[in-house]
């Protein structure tokens, strides 16, 4: 395979719900490096439940795959003034580029005033944000706070706010509503990290909205990378589109030099 | 991405077709049928393809069993190894003997799996509520396949597990095949190893093992030899089924077993001539 890959989004250490036996940080840095992934931007699991713990974890990671990986800080909203310290402490230092926020895992809407200072300072500084985002339903509740059209006042407001809407929307009608976003926000991004292998839809996200703005993310370990690489490389897209998702665009937007 | 030097054939026994009322484009019109499966022999080699009709699903089991046995009666079987999913009739709930001569009727139409979708059609699914179908089913090694999704009655992911452990507990002749749909199996590691270490005749298909090494795991802690190969399309391409168990660390032989040669074991040992 010709390609090299940037996978933006994945996760290291243990999350007690999601048994995967084979878990450690060396099986997913590994199954990365052996499926061509060339760098990789990571958020500790530990920095959604404790954003002091949680940078322990990451620079623990970091420093052990130093040449492969870069970092999320995590944003945590109930916690919003440890978090901004550590963002301005860390921001830019040692490979960490950019910010994660878990409005569902941290039941806070993305349009909630405690996030302002967290917009204000991304675009001050000029990094990315990468917000979890997926479709409301009755039978997974808690994500009505990661509703991907509750960002829409917030891109408008912060025009310079670069932001990734992770999973592009997680299903159904709601990948139009962000392909609907996308077309508006040009400092918008989406990946299709976790379970969205739905048939035709990186297609269809090409065909409207171009691929200069679709990162490549698997959400390891939650997803497996295979599956990932399968949907890029046999979507009915051409070659500068694949290169673009692949890495091009992540390299552009992180300013990572390979 | 594939280096492996295996000729890897796969059966897939979740291909869905017809008009899908939800979505245009999860519609399959039936006059493609032939086309797509030569398409899929070609570029993925899927050598034999299990059909279910989404007629039966969202508007009337009857009518998609009929369509898909009409559908399973043109198509050359020396090119083509197809087979149909059929559905739970209503009528069948009349009597169990009625039950057992359709289940004969639809064998020699082409059918090889009957699907039990217990919440969208209405009926029960329990080892004493449908003791009846079961031992028919038992009786003729007749294998089900049944929807997470279905048995999932608060619609939050609270499964009663131990209902499928006493199901296959009970009629140890039935291969009981449970399908992911879109429920997230990837969190469901260990509730899907133990149903297959506890029970000789629970089957997982894969297409929704969606977890970091998940099919490798469940090989090594439970066993490939209750893994089915299946693409769920057309809500999946078909790669995307077929690259993840090329690029797996499985032996071939697992593969093997994973692709085709479990499923091709379980129609095998139907017993109706």
């Amino acid at each position: 395979m010709n390609y090299k890959i940037i996978d933006t989004h994945l996760h290291l250490g243990p999350y007690g719900p999601l048994y995967v036996p084979s878990n450690s940080e060396d099986n997913v840095i590994n199954l990365l490096k052996k499926f061509n992934v060339i760098k990789a931007i990571c958020s500790h699991h530990l920095g959604f439940v404790s954003v002091e713990n949680g940078i322990e974890g990451l620079f623990k990671v970091l420093g052990k795959y130093k040449n492969f990986l870069y970092g999320y800080l995590v944003f945590n909203p109930n916690f919003s003034k440890i978090s901004l310290e550590i963002i301005k402490k860390y921001i830019g230092y040692k490979n960490i580029i950019g910010v994660k926020i878990h409005p569902s895992w941290h039941q806070c809407y993305p349009n909630d005033l405690k996030y302002n200072d967290l917009w204000n300072i991304a675009e001050e500084k000029n990094f990315p944000i990468l917000s979890h985002s997926w479709s409301t339903s009755v039978g997974n509740p808690i994500q009505r706070f990661s509703n991907p059209l509750l960002f829409k006042n917030v891109v408008k407001n912060h025009p310079n706010l670069k932001l990734i809407l992770a999973h592009a929307g997680g299903r159904g009608e709601y990948f139009y509503k962000v392909m609907n976003l996308l077309e508006e926000n040009e400092n918008l991004y989406v990946d299709f990290a976790g379970d969205v292998f739905f048939r035709g839809l990186l297609k269809e996200f090409v065909s409207n909205v171009g691929s200069g703005r679709i990162l490549f993310g698997t959400d390891l370990p939650w997803t497996d990378v295979r599956y990932h690489i399968a949907n890029v490389l046999y979507a009915d897209i051409n070659e500068r589109h694949k290169k673009n998702i692949l890495s091009l665009n992540a390299l552009k937007l992180f300013n990572i030099e390979v | 991405m594939n280096d492996t030097i295996l000729d890897l054939k796969f059966y897939d026994i979740n291909f869905w077709i017809g008009e899908n009322p939800l979505s245009a484009k999860l519609s399959i019109r039936e006059q493609n049928l032939v086309k797509i499966l030569d398409a899929r022999k070609k570029n993925f080699k899927i050598e034999g393809t299990a059909i279910l009709h989404f007629k039966a699903f969202f508007l009337n089991p009857r009518l998609g069993n009929d369509i898909v046995a009409n559908l399973l009666s043109t198509i050359d079987k020396e090119t083509l190894d197809v087979s149909g999913v059929m559905f739970m009739e209503q009528d069948y709930f009349t009597s169990p003997e009625h039950f057992k001569g359709n289940i004969v009727k639809r064998f020699n139409q082409g059918f090889r799996i009957i699907a039990f979708f217990p919440k969208t059609h209405k009926y029960p699914f329990e080892a004493n509520c449908c003791r009846e179908f079961y031992e028919v089913l038992n009786y003729y090694n007749f294998p089900m396949v049944i929807n997470l999704d279905e048995i999932d009655i608060t619609g939050n992911k609270n499964i009663e597990w131990d209902k499928l452990l006493i199901i296959a507990d009970k009629f140890p002749n039935m291969p009981i095949i449970i399908d992911g749909g879109l429920s997230k199996e990837l969190m469901y590691t260990s509730y899907l190893s133990l149903l297959i270490k506890n029970s000789s005749n629970i089957y997982i298909n894969i297409h929704n093992l969606f977890a970091m090494n998940q099919i490798e795991d469940l090989t090594k802690y439970a066993s490939a030899d209750r893994l089915i190969f299946d693409t769920y399309f057309p809500y999946y391409d078909t790669y995307i089924s077929t690259e993840r168990l090329i690029n797996s660390t499985l032996d071939n032989s697992e593969k093997e077993k994973i692709a085709i040669l479990n499923i091709k074991k379980i129609f095998h040992e139907i017993g109706i001539n």
